[in-house]
């Protein structure tokens, strides 16, 4: 069987990270700012500081933990249709989140994104066959604060069957959110977990209250937690890949000690967020051969410590939905796949994920169908290689009137559904940028999203207005 | 140190397409189709059919031959400093060719390459560090087709003082253009390989004849070879991706023999041109995922039998330089580096290599020299660990003040694009990439000056033009490599 695929250290150089890893949780440790932590990691073993809230963390501690971390992990979609499961060989791709802006791809102009926007971006992400679960994306700006996170949920779950993965970034948002799920997929997060946390660690080294608090709970009631560290070099993070991947790493075991103190055998996925700084602008770069070869070693140690793994890729910091963007994202998502992340974050971010594209969403859809093509598993032997037809055809001639020619070109040759193939007479006057986003308007006027349940459906607005009530807004 | 590596086969799959490839040519053979070719074989041990100018290689011959193959390359160019030795474990960059049409980004339209278009597509590589090498990019379609083998490679020589490969389509040619590549090279060829051909070989399993004579002739005067065999999944290949793949396995190693027999130890390189044909429009597909997986195999194959490679990659099938473009070309790009190739093709071109566009060569530089990045040799250490960093700065702070920071950025652990758009969106309004990389192809194109031929050369090439013209019968009033529009 032949499988395409990346290695990039050798073991002498995973066990340098690992060691290096070590050295920075045991003699500088990492700030949980929760006393909620606290209490879990002492009776753990570790060496805690109750007033900074910080902690030191041996091997002793941190072994023990990566033990009760399951391998594999269900995503469950809103019906069983649409489940993943993580770690399951075949990779698991979600859409890019939480962008600010919408791109009008002919114009080139940008507008802050809304609720509407949301929820046709959400509905369209559920037509496209290649993105299995999603982020929300855009930030609907245009929603009261104090409920934004619950109208964000509220739009997924009515636009998608697929699993949703967020962040949760206060612990008192933890019920509604949760409720507006269960609400959803009729049956408890333990039984169905179609929604998943987004836990970001704050580099260097530290846990942010809320989110962590936040996260704490969520454990509890069985919802898979991605633990997401974002150092980047030059800023948040030292100036070399390397030294970034180590601190990656040292903020990831943390969560995972963490989680897993507070709930032995939780789901927990390792992210790879780590990236680079633009020097100039001091802004975040989403896409470049050192992302690339972040993920591949933050993939690697991740598996060193058998963990499942989403990685990012396919984001881009093109400002539309062109050259650069289709350049950026599939080196960067060839590299994470083939390093053999378990997901992929992979589809729509432009602009370092500060802006959605419809067009992006539709070629990224091709992007990725080609990715997975690449990526397969194939056999090799006399019947893959079609060593009769070969040698039936011989010297000169063609394959063209050979049964296997017929029965085999729709298995062997992946097909895209927007990228232009054939004349370029065929396509001129036609620009693919335009194509794209009119496919994306054509899917958005026919695809049809299951509702929910009516009680399902009225509930989640008397969870949504009972929030706002106690918030003092007006229903 | 640690460099990324991307693997496909497993050793026992490179033993199977081996295999495979040998008995194709044992069994089967390959049709020459030239009785100067099949003299040689027939000397050499094969089993040559003189009236159907075939002939089956058993394994003993093709291993021998492979023996005499060298495992570097030089392909000197006509300025020293812009040498590249293909097999020395450099990564190097050639422009790709041969397009048929100039792409106008801007507007969308193309129209016929000239001798115009070649003069500028040459002197723009000869500006970019990232092209190592070029073929003549464009069809010079306003030349005398007569003395067209002729003028392509001396417009290609005068506006570009690295090294050319190019096909010898006639063997007529092939006296002419050796004169020609020694007066640039000053000397033999065997010093100064100037000029590399390259040999197309025609799937399923044969040679053109024409071709095939004229490489002979080249590869007697010094002249290395670029093997490219071309079969497409679904019409001149198997519909496999690994059929394909053992039909070009099998044509790389006849031409090794047929050249190694020609001339013992003249270098040869092996070429990925294998591609999937669209079986809708029959078109040749380059950027398609498994055009990318047939690339790999190709550099796999090559370094088992210790050939140097050239992969194709970068190239597109899309119409223009869009998002297709950039994905199609990574796709394959991106493997290509990964796998090990230590030449790749690049550099301009879209719909299936027949449209050239000098804004999609400005962008592609971005490709490349992110693939650079992507597979350098980095330490795995505690140089690049910064430890002390870590510790100093601690729980919460930043890295922006620290030492490490500045020199390590200046040292170049960070890519930095040279077109792509990175920065504040509002930096790029109503500017986009394309006419961004037009402008800069432009801009290239009035400022750099390429080191004329010196001025006996460029008469010598003169005179070979007209001698060969006149025994043509071209008309004295043609279009030449010297005019100016």
């Amino acid at each position: 069987m032949a499988k395409a695929r990346i290695t990039y250290l050798s073991e002498t150089e995973k066990e340098f990270v690992h060691e290096k890893t070590l050295e920075v949780l045991e003699k500088v440790g990492v700030a949980y700012n929760t006393p909620k932590a606290m209490d879990l990691l002492e009776a753990a073993g570790a060496s805690v500081d109750r007033e900074a809230l910080t902690a030191r963390l041996s091997w002793d501690v941190i072994e023990p933990a990566l033990k009760t971390v399951p391998r594999k992990v269900l995503l469950a979609g809103r019906t069983a249709a649409t489940d993943c499961v993580l770690g399951d060989e075949r990779l698991v791709t979600t859409s890019d989140g939480m962008t600010t802006y919408m791109l009008d791809d002919v114009s080139g102009e940008r507008r802050d994104g809304t609720t509407a926007d949301l929820a046709d971006v959400t509905r369209l992400c559920d037509a496209l066959s290649e993105i299995d679960t999603l982020w929300p994306s855009p930030n609907p700006g245009d929603a009261p604060a104090d409920v934004l996170p619950l109208v964000t949920q509220a739009t997924m779950v009515r636009n998608t069957t697929k699993h949703v993965q967020d962040e949760v970034r206060t612990p008192e948002m933890v019920e509604p959110i949760l409720e507006i799920y269960e609400a959803a997929c009729g049956a408890s997060l333990t039984e169905r977990p179609c929604f998943s946390v987004t836990n970001c660690t704050i580099a260097p080294l530290q846990h942010d209250k809320d989110m962590t608090e936040a996260g704490l709970k969520m454990v509890h009631r069985g919802v898979p937690i991605f633990v997401l560290p974002m150092p980047q070099s030059g800023t948040t993070g030292p100036m070399t890949l390397l030294g970034t991947c180590i601190l990656n790493m040292a903020e990831l075991l943390s969560g995972i000690v963490l989680y897993q103190l507070a709930h032995p055998g939780c789901a927990l996925i390792s992210g790879v967020g780590s990236a680079v700084a633009d020097m100039r602008s001091g802004g975040y770069i989403a896409s470049s051969p050192e992302i690339g070869l972040i993920n591949l070693i933050c993939l690697e140690m991740s598996r060193f410590y058998g963990l499942p793994t989403q990685a990012t890729g396919m984001s881009a910091d093109a400002k539309a939905a062109n050259f650069q963007a289709g350049s950026e994202g599939g080196m960067t998502a060839l590299t994470a796949a083939l390093g053999g992340a378990d997901s992929l974050i992979s589809a729509g971010g432009l602009d370092g994920v500060q802006i959605s594209s419809y067009a992006k969403y539709v070629l990224d859809n091709d992007q990725i169908g080609a990715l997975r093509r690449y990526l397969r598993e194939d056999t090799v032997d006399e019947t893959t290689a079609l060593m009769d037809d070969i040698l039936d055809v011989g010297i000169g001639g063609h394959f063209l009137g050979r049964k296997s020619t017929r029965l085999h070109s729709r298995s062997e040759v992946w097909r895209p559904q927007a990228f232009q193939r054939g004349t370029f007479e065929e396509f001129a006057g036609r620009p693919l940028v335009g194509e794209a986003a009119s496919r994306a308007r054509e899917i958005l006027a026919t695809h049809e999203v299951p509702p929910l349940p009516d009680d399902a459906d009225r509930h989640i607005d008397d969870v949504i207005t009972g929030w706002a009530a106690r918030a003092g807004l007006r229903a | 140190m640690a460099r990324p590596r991307l693997t496909y086969l497993s050793r026992e799959d490179r033993e199977f397409v081996h295999e495979q490839a040998t008995r194709v040519l044992a069994e089967i053979g390959i049709g020459y189709n030239t009785p100067e070719a099949i003299d040689l074989l027939a000397e050499a041990g094969a089993q040559a059919d003189r009236a159907a100018l075939t002939a089956r290689l058993p394994w003993e011959l093709v291993e021998r031959c492979l023996l005499t193959c060298p495992h570097e390359v030089r392909l000197a160019g006509r300025d020293p400093r812009h040498d590249v030795v293909v097999g020395d474990g450099s990564l190097t960059f050639c422009a790709d060719g041969t397009a048929t049409y100039m792409l106008d980004e801007r507007t969308g339209r193309r129209e016929e390459g000239s001798a115009e278009w070649l003069r500028k597509a040459m002197r723009l590589y000869d500006a970019l560090p990232e092209v190592d090498y070029a073929w003549p990019t464009i069809s010079a379609r306003d030349l005398d087709p007569l003395t067209a083998g002729l003028e392509i490679e001396a417009i290609s020589l005068a506006n570009l003082s690295k090294h050319v490969q190019d096909e010898v389509r006639d063997p007529a040619h092939a006296a002419p253009l050796i004169e020609i590549f020694e007066a640039v090279a000053g000397g033999s060829l065997w010093d100064r390989p100037v000029f590399s051909t390259i040999d197309c070989t025609v799937a399923p399993l044969q040679h053109e004849r024409e071709m095939t004579e004229a490489t002979m002739a080249m590869v007697r005067a010094g002249v290395p070879v670029l093997v490219l065999p071309m079969p497409l999944s679904g019409t001149t290949g198997p519909m496999s991706v690994l059929g394909t793949m053992i039909v070009t396995v099998a044509e790389l190693l006849s031409a090794v023999v047929l050249f190694q027999l020609a001339q013992p130890g003249c270098g040869i390189i092996s070429g990925m041109g294998a591609g999937v044909a669209d079986m809708r429009s029959g078109l040749y597909l380059c950027g398609a995922p498994e055009c990318a997986l047939m690339n790999v195999i190709g550099i796999e194959m090559s370094h088992f039998y210790g050939l140097p490679c050239t992969a194709s990659a970068i190239t597109c099938d899309a119409k223009a330089s869009n998002q297709q473009a950039g994905a199609e070309g990574m796709l394959t790009g991106t493997s290509c580096a990964l796998a090990g190739a230590d030449t790749i093709l690049a550099f301009g071109c879209s719909d299936g290599a027949q449209s050239l566009s000098l804004a999609k060569v400005m962008l592609d530089c971005d490709s490349v020299g992110a693939l650079r990045r992507l597979v350098r040799e980095d330490p795995i250490d505690e140089t690049r660990a910064l430890f002390d960093d870590i510790a100093a700065v601690g729980i919460g702070g930043h890295y922006l003040g620290r030492k490490s920071t500045r020199q390590l950025h200046r040292a170049g652990e960070v890519w930095q694009p040279a077109l792509w758009q990175r920065g504040p969106f509002e930096q790029y309004q109503g500017r986009p990439l394309a006419g961004e990389a037009a402008d800069r192809a432009d801009e290239l194109l009035r400022t750099h000056e390429v080191a004329p031929l010196p001025e006996d050369v460029a008469a010598e090439i003169d005179a070979v033009i007209e001698r060969y013209a006149r025994t043509v019968g071209a008309s004295g009033a043609r279009v030449s490599w010297h005019d100016a529009p």
